[in-house]
């Protein structure tokens, strides 16, 4: 594949940068004034509850959709005067497969080998279809691909050309956890290629494995955009610790529960889940729980997760904007993972 | 050529191909075809039988009537194999999908125009084929007008195929798509038909009091002509049957700008409308 189609001369401009994108429906505003940038050979997950403009974004990144104001700038190109050229850069994975279902996952990929002028391209789709487990279901036509190998066969087709900008929509959604594995190895070599990945997912934990920085949308508006573990810093304060005793120890918990900076999240008797502000409170618990005569035989720290940072702040906006409480909250971004 | 160029064409290129497979791959053109050398049959066998009988039998030419048929046939179905390929490509969602790629509106298009073309040309070249033989067959000879309503038609079908890609592009669904462009069609034959009777009834018994509406489906019905297809042909095969080629010409140089002026239009309308789902 030549340089100029994997991206390697612009290897310091930016794949993907939005200036005030802004998309407006009947004059309600679905994506408000988003500034993101996508810089070269990172992994970028594009977090967001239901609703709340990821795939009006992507579909105005891919030109699909219009935006009512602002522009996107596809490796430093404006995209309004982007020619086709730009368009063999970028592999694109959508929310559902469309594929032509009356042809085999052969002739599909041959396909679009062909339009994206793949050289040898016999040997490359072979060599994908066998790398996603589809090998042996070359020859079966796309209509009767379970729901999953219709997902692979889409990132198959998107990655075919060996792009240098990956978008993907929901990736992992509707794939077994082999297929999960699958993509997550995909990704990462594609990163190691020098190609920029622009993930969409609501699985989170999938996202805290493999993106190097997330950009958190609600309600239209980007409301973060950092690495992931300084938005887990930002959003979540402190540890929680899991503390396994010999034997459980009468009214340990309401001496833990004096001490400061700690709160006692769940008590089971042996076990007891505390939540503690800062690091250096763990010796303390661990005196505390000597001097009421419990002798610790397990200890699990447990950092707070991209998830708990995610529902806390989706949580805070809609509570800033008084429209849901707490547990509401709660439920819907549970209920999204 | 720039790459951008290229990219454009080797796209074009790939639609067009596809289109073409897609149609050759479908009974639709066979079905054409079949119609067509059914109503040659038909008419050649009406022509002997009329010649054996013993009645005196005047015809320029026995292929006239069936070549205009299968020339009408071929392009209505061209055009509306080329709306619903559009309108199955939306409600698939593939239309989005090869919008991901390097191609662009009127690339899409113009691959399917050309691809839709290329169908009816090969069925006209298989009919011609067909006639041919059947003039050998039967000694009736094919005239020098037949030629130029071939190339009449070759020209025509561009307008109906334009014709049928803005019905695609202007609806977002096959069906939307389907009754639109039987829509105008009918529309436009239903025009040109009252027009015809509605002169007729008033010329044979005098019935004045239907003139303005006469005169108002006429004026009508010359609107209509400019936009329709059909009147198109059916004009360049009246010029053609009176070897009259500077009027021919003149038909055939409307049929490929309303063809091109369409396209234009659809092309429009797709961006407008977008290609998503």
């Amino acid at each position: 594949m030549s340089d100029s189609m994997t991206g390697v001369e612009g290897a310091n401009v930016a794949p993907v940068r939005t200036h005030d994108l802004t998309k407006e429906y009947d004059g309600r505003v679905t994506v408000n004034r988003v500034n993101l940038t996508v810089r070269p050979g990172e992994i970028y997950g594009f977090l967001g509850p239901n609703g709340a403009g990821k795939t009006t974004t992507i579909r105005m990144l891919l030109g699909l959709l219009r935006p009512t104001a602002g522009r996107v700038e596809l490796f430093g190109q404006d995209l309004d005067q982007a020619g086709p050229e730009l368009r063999e850069r970028i592999g694109v994975m959508g929310e559902h497969a469309y594929l032509y279902d009356d042809m085999t996952a052969l002739e599909y990929l041959d396909f679009f080998a062909r339009f994206y002028r793949v050289p040898e391209r016999a040997s490359r789709c072979r060599e994908l279809l066998e790398r996603l487990d589809l090998g042996p279901f070359a020859d079966l036509r796309a209509r009767d691909f379970s729901q999953g190998m219709q997902r692979k066969l889409s990132l198959a087709r998107a990655v075919l050309h060996d792009p240098a900008l990956l978008i993907l929509d929901e990736p992992v959604s509707g794939l077994d956890p082999y297929g999960i594995v699958q993509v997550r190895e995909l990704l990462d070599e594609r990163r190691a290629a020098g190609c920029a990945v622009f993930v969409s997912s609501h699985i989170l934990s999938e996202v805290e494995r493999t993106a190097d920085r997330v950009g958190v949308i609600h309600r239209g508006r980007l409301l973060l955009e950092d690495s992931v573990d300084r938005v887990v810093g930002k959003l979540t304060t402190g540890l929680e610790v899991a503390l396994e005793l010999e034997t459980a120890v009468p009214g340990l918990t309401l001496d833990l529960g004096q001490l400061p900076g700690v709160r006692i999240t769940r008590d089971e008797g042996r076990v007891i889940v505390l939540h503690l502000d800062a690091e250096p409170t763990r010796s303390t618990v661990s005196q505390c729980v000597t001097r009421a005569g419990g002798v610790v035989v397990g200890m699990t720290v447990r950092r707070a997760t991209l998830e708990e940072a995610f529902i806390q702040l989706t949580e805070g906006k809609l509570e800033q904007a008084g429209l849901v409480g707490g547990q509401d909250a709660k439920a819907r971004a549970s209920h999204e993972q | 050529m720039s790459n951008n160029l290229r990219v454009r064409w080797h796209a074009v290129g790939l639609i067009c191909a596809q289109g073409v497979q897609g149609a050759l791959m479908s009974p639709g053109a066979y079905v054409t075809l079949s119609v067509g050398l059914a109503i040659t049959a038909l008419v050649l066998r009406n022509t002997l039988r009329t010649v054996r009988t013993g009645y005196l039998s005047v015809i320029s030419d026995p292929f006239l009537t069936p070549f205009l048929a299968m020339c009408l046939l071929g392009a209505l179905y061209v055009a509306l194999s080329a709306a619903l390929s559009v309108g199955r490509e939306r409600e698939m969602g593939t239309l989005e999908t090869l919008f991901y790629g390097p191609i662009g509106h009127l690339d899409y298009l113009v691959g399917k125009f050309v691809a839709h073309w290329l169908v009816f040309l090969a069925m006209l070249v298989a009919f011609s084929a067909g006639c041919i033989a059947l003039s050998a067959m039967t000694h009736l000879r094919i005239s020098t007008a037949i030629g130029g309503i071939v190339g009449l038609a070759s020209v025509v079908a561009l307008a109906f195929i334009g014709l049928g890609l803005v019905a695609a592009t202007v609806m977002r669904s096959m069906r939307g798509s389907l009754l639109l462009f039987m829509g105008l069609v009918s529309a436009i034959v239903v025009v040109a038909g009252a027009s015809y009777i509605l002169n007729a009834v008033v010329a044979g018994r005098e019935l004045l009091g239907l003139i303005p509406l006469r005169d108002a489906v006429y004026l009508l019905n010359r609107f209509v002509t400019w936009l329709s297809p059909v009147s198109y042909l059916l004009n360049g095969t009246d010029a053609a049957v009176r070897l009259n080629w500077a009027e021919w010409g003149r038909y055939a140089i409307g049929s490929l700008a309303y063809g091109l002026v369409a396209l234009g239009l659809a092309t429009s309308s797709l961006r407008r409308n977008g290609v998503m789902r």
